[in-house]
């Protein structure tokens, strides 16, 4: 039994798609859980980028950005953050008053 | 005293039932379901003309599943008995995540950018840090 066994990231690609004169190739990045002591696992599946070309044109990569998960993220993060910079404060006022 | 063997019914293989074979085959499709969450074309949906424009959406999608199953069997002096079971559950969610238009003139990615969970998200994290500073602020017991 290795890592790969219970846990996996792969990027998957997509049937290319003709479309106004571009070939379209979706990508998508799979993370696949098995967990191990439980008959189940979970996938996640979302978008990361096309593959985009027009004719006799090289290929151009266009990112998807998925805006709403930075926005969670920052807010969490910066909650986070702020609770830690706000217990350093706390900490060293009692140090003083202490 | 000897005890008199009991004789042992021979037991010969029989093939499964019709209701093991449908339980069978509804964990079978469950699983094979569970296990298209992971292709692509679940991530990119499926394209919309619109004119000499084409549509495609994309999201993002998370599925967990988890079954069990068991089985047991005994023998007693009034006779023998055998049982099995099993059970599964599982979710699956998807969230939009941006807008491919394809035009003439290029390919153009859309985010989408949704205002409730980031919102919902906004007053989990206002909440953890006014629980923080209120806990920092309790005064220590003598």
């Amino acid at each position: 039994m290795s890592v790969s066994d219970y846990f996996r990231v792969e990027t998957r690609s997509g049937s290319p798609l003709q479309a106004s004169g571009w070939t379209i190739t979706p990508l998508t990045r799979v993370v696949t859980v098995r967990f191990p002591f439980w008959n189940g696992g979970l996938i996640w599946n979302r978008p990361i980028e096309l593959q985009v070309q027009a004719a006799d044109e090289p290929v151009q990569r266009l990112y998807v950005p998925d805006i709403t998960r930075q926005i969670q993220w920052t807010l969490l993060g910066g909650s986070l953050l702020f609770s830690f910079l706000f217990w350093l404060v706390f900490r060293q006022r009692r140090g003083n008053h202490g | 005293m000897v005890d008199e063997a009991i004789p042992s019914t021979p037991v010969t293989p029989t093939e499964p039932g019709p209701d093991v074979e449908a339980s069978l085959g509804l964990v079978q499709d469950t699983l094979d379901r569970f296990l298209e969450t992971a292709d692509v074309e679940k991530a990119y949906g499926e394209p919309i003309a619109n004119g000499d424009r084409l549509i495609i959406p994309t999201a993002e999608v998370v599925a967990f599943m988890g079954f069990g199953v068991g089985s047991g069997g005994g023998t007693g002096e009034e006779g023998s008995g055998s049982g099995g079971g099993g059970g599964g559950g599982g979710n699956a969610f998807s969230r939009p995540v941006a807008v491919i238009v394809v035009e003439p003139e290029g390919v153009v990615v859309t985010p989408v950018i949704d205002i409730s969970k980031i919102a919902l998200t906004a007053l989990t994290a206002f909440g953890f840090m006014v629980a923080t500073l209120a806990r920092m602020q309790r005064r220590p017991r003598d």
